[in-house]
Formats: structure tokens, C-alpha cells, sequence
């Protein structure tokens, strides 16, 4: 049986049509992709709608505690109120009394300076907050619910043959004395802010001596365990372990577990979580501290040694 | 040759007002999880004058260090010493100025301006008549 003389041709220019087809969706799909992923890049870029402000606002929560600490740390030093109001502010923060409070209450749990705990519920008590923590270390009520000033208003009492005046002194200012000079830190600048350790390669007080995993047998949960130690190699109690992750924080404190050294300390891993740990007095920060799985199929943890410089 | 550049021009103008659309409107770019190193130059102003009264709080050279290095300034000793100074211009007898020029010191920064500073001083003690 023959074909028509012009089937051939019919079926050739189909299979032309086709193809032909099949390029131009090719080449319309390749011209989308690119259009969309350039102007996504140029929208969030190069043109944005709204303008992108690096302030205390976006500030990640290991920076927000930071600020919160310096702020509270100013408020004592000058006792400028309308100072420590504005920098709060910029926070951004809808319930900033009660992140205060909270901040204290982490304070007092995690055993911080005295000195620390009453500046910070010095500008919880200036921002009305309220709270069980607060009653213990606020100042005490009666010079109003502003801040006390660094500069005490006390009542003078001067007396005139027999008789007493009461004046309210003005504020004064005390003087404040500079501080001595001392060998001067390096100063290492964050080249990649995400990346790089806070402070890598400045004089720290505490190096990382050792980082290995360590595998955990029998149901146990995988640790960070951290050892702390002096400069003689002796075991460092009371020093503070800051661990950090997507989204959190949290310390703990060497000296707790004395049956296994005074320097050491531990903190439990979850899983699918990677963390980072640095000392809180001045260390290199370790990251990527995940779970991880031992030969035996049994999960891991990990050893950090820090030793004093 | 024509058609397909054309069916290709076709295709980035769709996908750009996709883009646009998505990159504009539903996924817009916002700053999240920032450090010191991201902040603006006004507040990294203010952020090293918290730094400078934190310092004269706790005199932790490290910690005041470690702080200067989180804002990612590779000029920081100039920046130091230029806003120590406009410090000492602005507010010389404040207490942050007093705070400034301490750290600045510590640092090893020095400017004849910093003697400008004049720390605050108490009132004068009251007389009392017999």
C-alpha cells in the first residue's frame, strides 16, 4: 500500500510545527524564569518599596538583650530618663514593660551582679512594670515611679539659730572619674555580622582548648558539655556559658555538677536545632553544635574545653 | 530568529511583572535578625555611646572592645575619635561625654579636645549661718 504522494510532506510539516512549538514555550519559559527571579532581586534590592532601616527594632534577640543590658547600664550611669525612654523606644517593642521583666527574672534565674539585677529593674520600674521580681529589687517607692537618678536628690535639713528648714537640694551632678587606662583589646571587626564570631580575634579572656564529639549511650540526651579552666588547668566555677539559636537564648553556669569539676557544665541538645556556645566572660564562639550520630547508630553530643588565657 | 527573540523579550516582560509583583506586594523585603554592623549611622552613633556609659559602668575593656568590633567598623578608631570629640563640642559637661572620653582614653584615642570635657562637678555645698 502506497501513501499519497503528499502525505510525507503533511507529517514533515507537523513535526516542523511541533518543534517549533515546543521552542518558542522553551524560549517563553527561559524569558519568564529570568524576569521573575531578576526583578524579585531588583524589588527587594535595588528598589524596594518601603525603605529598609537597620535600627534596634530588627535587632536579633542576642542584640536585644544586649541593648536592653547597655541601656539600663546608661540609665544608671547619667540618670537621663528621657535618654533611656528614646533609645526603648526604638525597640519597637508593644510590651516593653513585661520584656523588661522578663529580662530580669533571666537575670536573677541566671545568678548576674547585683548591680545589674537593680539597674535593670530600675528601668522596669520606670517603665510601670510590675511584677514579683520587681517588688524585691526595685528602688523603693517614694521618689515616684521614675527612675532614681544617678545623682541623688536628698533633703537637706540646714539649721538657722532654732529654727529647721527643709530644702530639696537640686540635683547634682556627680562627677564622673575616666577611667584609668589598660592594655588596650584588639579590636576585631565583623567583616559577615551572621558569620563571623562576635569577637574572634580579640585578646578574649578564655580560648577553646578542645572541640569533640561525644557519644552518649543508653538513652542518655545528647549534651553541649563545657569545661572551664584556669590558666593552671583547674577546673573554673561560676562561669557563664551563652547558647544561642535560631530564635533563642539561653545560659548556664559552670560549678553546678562539682562530682564531675568545678568548671564544668552541660546543656541539653533537641534535635534538628544547631547551636552555638561561647563564654559569656569573653570566648570564640563554637557553631553548628548539632545532635549528631556515633558509629553505633546512638546520638552524640559535644565536648567544648575552654581554657584562660 | 525574529520570532524567537520576540517570544523571549514575551516571556521577561510577564516574568518581571510577576516579580515585581511578588517582590513588591506579597513577599516584600523586610530587615530581620540585624546586628550592631547593620544599624544606620545615627543609631550606631547612640549604640557607641551606650557602649561608652556601659564601660563606665562595669570597666570591662573586653566587653567594650567586643562590642566596638560588633558594629563592623573597619575605621573605628577615627569613628571613635571624631564622635568622642563632636561629643565634646556638643555637650561638654554631659555625662555621656564624660563616659565617651573615657572609653576613647581606654582605647588609646586622644584629642585635645578631650580636655575640653569637663566632668560634671556637684553644686557648691550649701552655706550654713550659725
Amino acid at each position: 500500500m502506497t501513501q499519497p504522494p503528499d502525505y510525507d510532506l503533511r507529517r514533515s510539516r507537523r513535526r516542523r510545527e511541533r518543534q517549533q512549538f515546543f521552542s518558542y514555550s522553551s524560549l517563553f519559559a527561559i524569558g519568564l524564569i529570568i524576569g521573575i527571579v531578576g526583578s524579585i532581586w531588583l524589588a527587594w534590592r535595588v528598589f524596594p518599596l518601603t525603605e529598609l532601616v537597620g535600627s534596634p527594632a530588627v535587632f536579633q534577640q542576642t542584640y536585644r538583650d544586649e541593648y536592653l543590658y547597655m541601656v539600663s547600664e546608661a540609665l544608671a550611669q547619667t540618670g537621663d530618663w528621657e535618654a533611656a525612654q528614646a533609645r526603648l523606644d526604638l525597640l519597637e517593642d508593644d510590651n516593653l514593660p513585661q520584656t523588661v521583666v522578663q529580662e530580669l527574672e533571666r537575670y536573677l534565674r541566671e545568678g548576674r551582679s547585683a548591680e545589674d539585677v537593680r539597674h535593670m529593674a530600675r528601668l522596669a520600674q520606670g517603665l510601670g512594670a510590675e511584677g514579683a521580681a520587681l517588688d524585691l529589687f526595685a528602688p523603693t517607692p517614694g521618689a515616684g515611679s521614675a527612675p532614681e537618678s544617678g545623682t541623688p536628690t536628698p533633703t537637706l535639713i540646714v539649721v538657722v539659730g532654732q529654727a529647721a528648714e527643709s530644702h530639696q537640694q537640686l540635683p547634682t551632678a556627680t562627677p564622673t572619674l575616666l577611667p584609668t587606662p589598660t592594655p588596650i583589646p584588639e579590636i576585631a571587626v565583623e567583616a559577615e555580622p551572621t558569620a563571623t564570631p562576635l569577637s574572634a580575634g580579640a585578646q578574649l579572656p578564655f580560648e577553646l582548648l578542645a572541640q569533640e564529639e561525644v557519644c552518649v549511650g543508653g538513652g542518655s540526651p545528647s549534651q553541649i558539655e563545657v569545661f572551664v579552666q584556669d590558666g593552671a588547668g583547674e577546673g573554673v566555677a561560676g562561669e557563664e556559658i551563652l547558647v544561642s539559636w535560631e530564635g533563642g537564648t539561653d545560659r548556664f553556669v559552670t560549678g553546678l555538677k562539682r562530682e564531675v569539676d568545678a568548671g564544668y557544665a552541660d546543656f541539653t541538645l533537641s534535635a534538628g536545632i544547631s547551636y552555638s556556645a561561647e563564654l559569656v566572660a569573653g570566648s570564640p564562639r563554637v557553631s553548628g553544635l548539632t545532635i549528631g550520630v556515633c558509629e553505633d547508630g546512638s546520638a552524640a553530643g559535644w565536648r567544648l574545653v575552654f581554657g584562660q588565657n | 530568529m525574529q520570532r524567537n527573540l520576540i517570544v523571549l523579550g514575551f516571556g521577561l516582560l510577564v516574568g518581571a511583572a510577576i516579580g515585581f509583583y511578588l517582590g513588591w506586594f506579597v513577599l516584600p523585603a523586610e530587615l530581620v535578625d540585624v546586628s550592631p554592623a547593620d544599624l544606620e549611622t545615627e543609631f550606631q552613633a547612640d549604640y557607641l555611646r551606650l557602649i561608652a556609659s556601659t564601660y563606665a559602668a562595669d570597666q570591662d575593656l573586653n566587653a567594650a572592645a567586643a562590642r566596638i568590633g560588633s558594629l563592623g567598623r573597619q575605621d573605628w578608631p577615627q569613628w571613635l575619635r571624631e564622635e568622642t570629640v563632636n561629643q565634646v563640642i556638643g555637650d561638654p559637661t554631659g555625662a555621656e561625654t564624660a563616659h565617651m572620653v573615657g572609653l576613647a582614653r581606654a582605647m588609646g584615642i586622644e584629642s585635645p579636645a578631650f580636655d575640653q570635657a569637663i566632668p560634671p562637678t556637684p553644686a557648691a555645698e550649701p552655706e550654713v549661718s550659725p
